[in-house]
């Protein structure tokens, strides 16, 4: 797997124990197809992602909502997603209230992702992904357990000692392949990655997801463009609002973000105007 | 709009099998990176561990920051360091991880709690960040706050993808102004960041995806974790 020397020392370790986790991710890649599917399902069907993580998986429950909610890809729409492990004045110092605020802003339609990396603090994650199925959202669970035993790869997360106890907590576990802390983070960065790619796959692809969200045409609606698109604005309209020619009718649109007169071209991503490229007819 | 992140794809041919294998491959190019990461970079992590290391012990203190994602690498940063608690199995009841006398065992090759040091993020506060944005410009976020709290053998830890970002290398330009240790993390052949040699200790991934770069920054952090502590352990 490792095409350089070994080196010797600390950093070879780093190295070494490394391999396998690594290498038991990309067997799971099966597994994170499954889940990013569902995910995008969920989406699709106007559900949202709430993501919570202990101690130190809070910054990577902030990752993942940015992730979706302001893709690094350009082109690639906004999808809804918000940490509850950000946000805290409202969680204060103790994660015990992930519960409680799933129960306060979850819907039945949204995705719950708990991630664990700390088995000594999983238990408000578990209580979190237990209400979030209890409100019948789609759960996800990042965890971490023992390294699988020889190079099958086969132990499946039923038969891992999951991140206390999550191997039923969720309606998918993605266990990273490690008791190191520190290295299951690190496959956990790569997985929700991952589980952002395909999940924009799916929705991209029209033949993969049963159907369109609702009130969209596959020509027409801004809201779901994928890159930005150059419209011409018609009418100025109270509260930052335009009305936008499109080569397939007319659409309302913000123009809240930029200076925006009638006969300029602008830019607009997800129904938002974001670059004045000209006033063509002034 | 698939067609860079999957080119394989055409409208209506997306396979399973084909996700699969491309999960695979992004997952094997994932390792991969790391250990080259580790590799090529691993002299350079164990110099600036050594430069860290001499700036603890001297009373100095971390600051870390960064945009979007590279922002919540800041506050893992400056968790690992200030808690010294890589989290696991073991220690309960010890989550500051402040302790000399902890339990090591069980929590694998991070080795458990280690001595807490001190380490801020500049990236949490939506107070400071909102009206620094909103009164002057976004670009000062870290230039000013590092004006502020930073003193004179304090490091700076400054992430990005790009080794582009304008309030990124503002944060380092001040930090250097005030004699700071500099430490960057970059990818994309390191931006103005490596051009500008705005760093005293530069970390560019060799990769053009943001994804993998962020992994691989990732494994090179917390490596520098290790090696700072073990460093520190040496006198």
């Amino acid at each position: 797997m490792n095409q350089h020397a070994p080196a010797a020392g600390p950093l070879g370790h780093a190295a070494a124990a490394r391999t396998a986790p690594g290498t038991a991710l990309a067997q799971d890649a099966q597994r994170i197809t499954a889940a990013a599917r569902d995910l995008a399902a969920r989406f699709r069907r106007g559900g949202r992602l709430l993501t919570f993580g202990d101690g130190p998986a809070a910054a990577d429950a902030g990752h993942v909502a940015v992730e979706f909610t302001h893709p690094v890809i350009v082109g690639k729409r906004a999808l809804p997603a918000l940490s509850l492990s950000t946000d805290t004045p409202s969680t204060g110092a103790s994660p015990t209230l992930f519960a409680a605020r799933l129960r306060l802003l979850g819907r039945p339609d949204d995705i719950a992702m708990g991630i664990l990396t700390d088995a000594r603090r999983g238990g408000e994650v578990l209580d979190a992904l237990a209400a979030a199925r209890a409100l019948g959202m789609l759960t996800i669970a990042l965890t971490s357990g023992e390294p699988p035993q020889g190079d099958s790869g086969s132990g499946g997360p039923d038969e891992l000692v999951a991140g206390g106890g999550a191997s039923s907590a969720a309606d998918h576990v993605l266990v990273a392949r490690s008791d190191d802390p520190l290295i299951a983070r690190e496959i956990h960065v790569t997985t929700y990655h991952l589980l952002w790619e395909l999940a924009h796959v799916f929705l991209e692809s029209p033949d993969s997801l049963e159907s369109n969200p609702p009130g969209c045409r596959d020509d027409v609606c801004l809201t779901c463009a994928d890159a930005a698109t150059p419209v011409h604005i018609t009418e100025l309209r109270p509260g930052g609002l335009a009305l936008a020619a499109t080569d397939a009718g007319t659409e309302e649109i913000s123009v809240a973000l930029v200076q925006a007169q009638v006969g300029d071209v602008v830019l607009v991503h997800a129904k938002e105007a974001i670059a004045v490229l000209g006033g063509e007819s002034r | 709009m698939t067609g860079h992140l999957y080119p394989f794809l055409r409208p209506g041919a997306t396979t399973d099998e084909e996700l699969t294998r491309s999960t695979v491959a992004k997952a094997t190019e994932s390792l991969h990176l790391r250990l080259r990461v580790l590799n090529d970079l691993g002299p350079a992590l164990t110099a600036c561990a050594d430069a860290l290391a001499t700036a603890f012990r001297n009373g100095g203190t971390l600051f870390a920051f960064g945009n979007g994602g590279s922002s919540t690498d800041a506050q893992s940063v400056a968790h690992l360091f200030s808690t010294g608690d890589p989290g696991g199995a073991s220690n309960p009841g010890n989550p500051g991880g402040t302790s000399n006398t902890a339990d090591k065992g069980g929590t694998g090759d991070s080795g458990g709690a280690q001595p807490a040091l001190p380490a801020l993020s500049l990236t949490g506060d939506a107070a400071l960040l909102t009206a620094l944005a909103n009164d002057v410009d976004f670009d000062v976020v870290f230039a000013r706050q590092l004006a502020a709290l930073g003193r004179p053998g304090d490091i700076a830890v400054a992430l990005s993808t790009s080794g582009g970002s304008a309030n990124v290398l503002r944060g380092l330009e001040q930090a250097r102004r005030t004699g700071m240790v500099t430490v960057g993390f970059a990818g994309s052949g390191g931006g103005r960041m490596a051009e500008e040699n705005l760093a005293d200790h530069l970390f560019v991934i060799p990769s053009s995806s943001v994804h993998r770069i962020q992994e691989a920054q990732t494994t090179a952090y917390h490596v520098l974790w290790q090696l700072t502590q073990q460093a520190l352990d040496q006198r």
